[in-house]
C-alpha cells in the first residue's frame, strides 16, 4: 500500500536488517528521507552501506524490517521503484567494448528515455564529455567514467539519487565538479542519497548523515549537530614527541588522542589552545574546528575492523 | 501476471537482447566465424573424408547422415558458450548485470533476454548451416531448411540453460573446462549426430535422457524426410519439457547469483 507520507518521505525505512548466514550486515536501520534532503550514509568496509544502498533497489533481499520507496517495497515493486531513481554504484560498469554513445543509448532504451539523444547531449555537455561522444569506453580516464556514469544514472531525470561512494579515487578537480553538480541538484528539489568515506564531502554535502559500524546506526543528525555533540571545540595537532611536554599543561576536560603519528588535543575554545601553546612553549601544526571526521574516528573507533 | 506486466518484461528482456546484439555485432566476423568454420571442417573430415570407408548408413551416405548434427552442433556450442563464458564474463568480469538491475530491468528480464538472445543466434545459426548443407547438396529433403531455425531456436533453450546452470555453480573460469568435459562433450559425442546411436541397445536407452539427443533427432527427421507425427511429439516434447524445466532452474540459480 502507498503511504500518505511517500511523498515527503520517498525513503522510509524501519528496522531494515540483513543477514547473510550468521553474518549481520544490517541491524535495524530506521532512516526516514525527506524529499529535497541530502542524506550520507558513512562508516567503515563493510559497516552496511551498501548492503543498504542494495535493499532500496532490490538487489539486496533483506531479512526483515519494513522498507518503502515512494510508498513501494523493493522486495515485490522494485521495478516501480527504478522507474524514478538514478543509481551511481561503486563500480561504473560501463561497457568497455562500446562507446560513450552507444552505452548512454542502452540504458536510455533500458529507462524508455523519451528523445534519448537529446537528451544524451545536454547530459553529455552537462558533464563536459561532449567531446567524447565516439570515445571508447577503455580509452577514458577514471575521472571521465565516474562522470558517465553520473550522465547515466541522471538519463531519465530521477526523483532520487543513489550514490554509493561517488568520488572515492578521483582527483580534487574531478570530485569538485562532481560535488558541485549534487548540490545543483538538491537545489533543483531532488532528493539525494550518498554513502562515502568521505567527511568533507558529507559534510559539504548532506544535510544529514548517519554513521554505520558493523552494521548498526550509531549516530544520525546533521553534521553541525553531530559535531556538537559528539567532539566540540576546536583541535590542535602537534609533534607526537611534544606530548610529553605538553601534557602537564592540558585540562582534564580536554580530549587527547594520536593520529596520523601527531598528538592531538580536542579543547572546548580555540583560546585554549594558544593558551596552551605559550604555556608549553609549543607551537601546535595546525589548529582547526572540530569536523565530522573527529565524530567518525571516535564513533567508529580508529582501528581496523576483522573486514579490513 | 497480468498482460500489461508481461508485456513490460518483453519490453525490458528485449533491451537485454539489444544490448547483447550491439557489443555481438562490434566483433562480428569473429564472433560467427567459428560457429560456420567447426561444421564446415567437421563436414569435410568426417563426411567427405569418411564417406568412402564408411558406404551407407540407412541407406543414407555418410555426408548426408552427419549433416543435420552439423547444425544440431551449431546450435549446441553457439547456446552453451553463450550461456557459459558470454554470461559469465558479463556478470563476473565486466559487472554488466550490477548496472543493468539499477534500471527497471530485474533478474527476469535479464534470464528471458539472455534465453531469446541465444534463440535468435541459434535459430540463425541453424538457418544458416541448414542453407550451406543444402548447397552441397546433401540434404535429401532440402526444404527442412525451414524448419532448422525453428528446431534450433528451441534445442538452444535447453542448451543454454545448462550454460546459465553452469554460470551459477562454477567457482571460476576455468571449472567450465569440467562441464564441458564431463556433460557437453558426452551429450555432443553420444547424440546420434555421428552414428545412429538409437540402434545400439543400452547406449539408445541412455541417451534419451539428453537434451541435445531430441534436437539432433528433429534436425534428422526434417533433413532425411522421416516425418512421423508420434515421433515428432515425443522428441519435441521433451525438448520442451527439459527447455522449462532446466530454464526455470537456471532462473533460480542466476538470481541467486544477481541479488545477494
Amino acid at each position: 500500500m502507498i503511504s500518505n507520507s511517500s511523498s515527503t518521505f520517498p525513503v522510509d525505512a524501519r528496522g531494515v536488517t540483513k543477514r547473510f548466514g550468521d553474518f549481520v550486515a544490517l541491524n535495524d536501520l530506521n532512516l526516514k528521507v525527506r524529499s529535497g534532503q541530502c542524506v550520507g550514509l558513512l562508516g567503515p568496509n563493510g559497516a552496511g552501506k551498501s548492503t543498504f544502498i542494495g535493499c532500496l533497489y532490490g538487489s539486496v533481499d533483506r531479512s526483515g524490517g519494513d522498507l518503502r520507496i515512494f510508498g513501494f517495497d523493493p522486495a515485490r515493486d522494485a521495478r516501480r521503484i527504478k522507474e524514478r531513481i538514478g543509481v551511481v554504484p561503486q563500480e561504473n560498469a560501463l561497457d568497455e567494448e562500446l562507446t560513450v554513445l552507444e552505452n548512454m543509448k542502452l540504458y536510455a532504451r533500458f529507462q524508455s528515455v523519451k528523445d534519448p539523444l537529446r537528451r544524451i547531449k545536454e547530459l553529455l555537455e552537462h558533464m563536459s564529455l561532449e567531446h567524447k561522444s565516439n570515445a571508447q569506453i577503455r580509452s577514458l580516464s577514471g575521472g571521465m567514467k565516474r562522470r558517465l556514469t553520473f550522465v547515466r544514472a541522471l538519463l531519465s531525470d530521477p526523483e532520487l539519487l543513489i550514490l554509493d561512494e561517488p568520488t572515492t579515487g578521483l582527483d580534487p578537480t574531478v570530485r569538485h565538479l562532481l560535488w558541485d553538480k549534487v548540490l545543483s541538484y538538491r537545489q533543483a528539489g531532488k532528493t539525494v542519497l550518498v554513502t562515502t568515506h568521505y567527511m568533507h564531502e558529507a559534510e559539504l554535502l548532506c544535510d544529514r548523515v548517519v554513521i554505520l559500524n558493523h552494521g548498526v546506526e550509531v549516530a544520525v543528525g546533521s553534521p553541525k549537530e553531530l559535531i556538537e555533540k559528539e567532539t566540540p571545540g576546536f583541535v590542535g595537532i602537534f609533534e607526537a614527541d611534544q606530548a610529553n611536554t605538553l601534557t602537564a599543561h592540558l585540562d582534564s576536560g580536554w580530549h587527547c588522542f594520536v593520529q596520523a603519528k601527531q598528538y592531538c588535543v580536542r579543547a572546548p575554545q580555540i583560546q585554549h589552545l594558544f593558551a596552551l601553546q605559550t604555556a608549553s612553549g609549543v607551537t601546535a601544526i595546525q589548529m582547526r574546528p572540530a569536523n565530522l571526521e573527529d565524530v567518525y574516528l571516535k564513533l567508529t573507533g580508529e582501528e581496523l575492523g576483522e573486514n579490513e | 501476471m497480468r498482460m500489461s506486466d508481461f508485456i513490460i518484461t518483453f519490453r525490458l528482456a528485449w533491451c537485454v537482447v539489444v544490448r547483447n546484439w550491439v557489443v555481438y555485432r562490434k566483433d562480428f566476423l569473429a564472433n560467427i566465424s567459428p560457429t560456420l568454420a567447426d561444421p564446415a571442417f567437421m563436414l569435410t573430415a568426417l563426411g567427405m573424408g569418411l564417406s568412402p570407408y564408411i558406404g551407407n548408413i540407412h541407406g543414407l551416405s555418410y555426408s548426408q547422415y552427419l549433416a543435420p548434427g552439423m547444425a544440431a552442433t551449431t546450435v549446441l556450442f553457439t547456446a552453451f558458450f553463450e550461456c557459459s563464458y558470454g554470461f559469465y564474463v558479463r556478470m563476473t568480469f565486466e559487472s554488466v548485470f550490477k548496472a543493468m538491475l539499477t534500471t527497471p530491468i530485474g533478474t527476469p528480464e535479464v534470464v528471458w533476454g539472455e534465453f531469446i538472445w541465444v534463440a535468435i543466434r541459434a535459430s540463425l545459426m541453424a538457418g544458416g548451416v541448414g542453407l550451406v548443407l543444402a548447397a552441397l547438396r546433401i540434404l535429401p529433403n532440402p526444404w527442412a531448411v525451414f524448419l532448422f531455425p525453428l528446431i534450433g531456436g528451441i534445442l538452444a533453450i535447453p542448451c543454454g540453460a545448462i550454460g546459465l546452470l553452469a554460470s551459477s555453480y562454477v567457482r571460476n573460469i576455468n571449472q567450465f573446462q569440467t562441464v564441458y568435459s564431463f556433460i557437453i562433450a558426452p551429450m555432443y559425442f553420444l547424440s546420434g549426430t555421428f552414428f545412429p546411436i538409437s540402434d545400439r541397445s543400452i547406449l539408445g536407452v541412455i541417451v534419451q535422457i539428453s537434451p541435445f539427443f531430441h534436437g539432433v533427432r528433429l534436425l534428422q527427421i526434417a533433413a532425411w524426410n522421416q516425418f512421423s507425427l508420434q515421433t515428432i511429439a515425443y522428441h519435441l516434447g521433451v525438448m520442451l519439457a527439459y527447455g522449462l524445466i532446466l530454464g526455470a532452474w537456471s532462473f533460480v540459480r542466476i538470481r541467486k547469483k544477481l541479488i545477494n
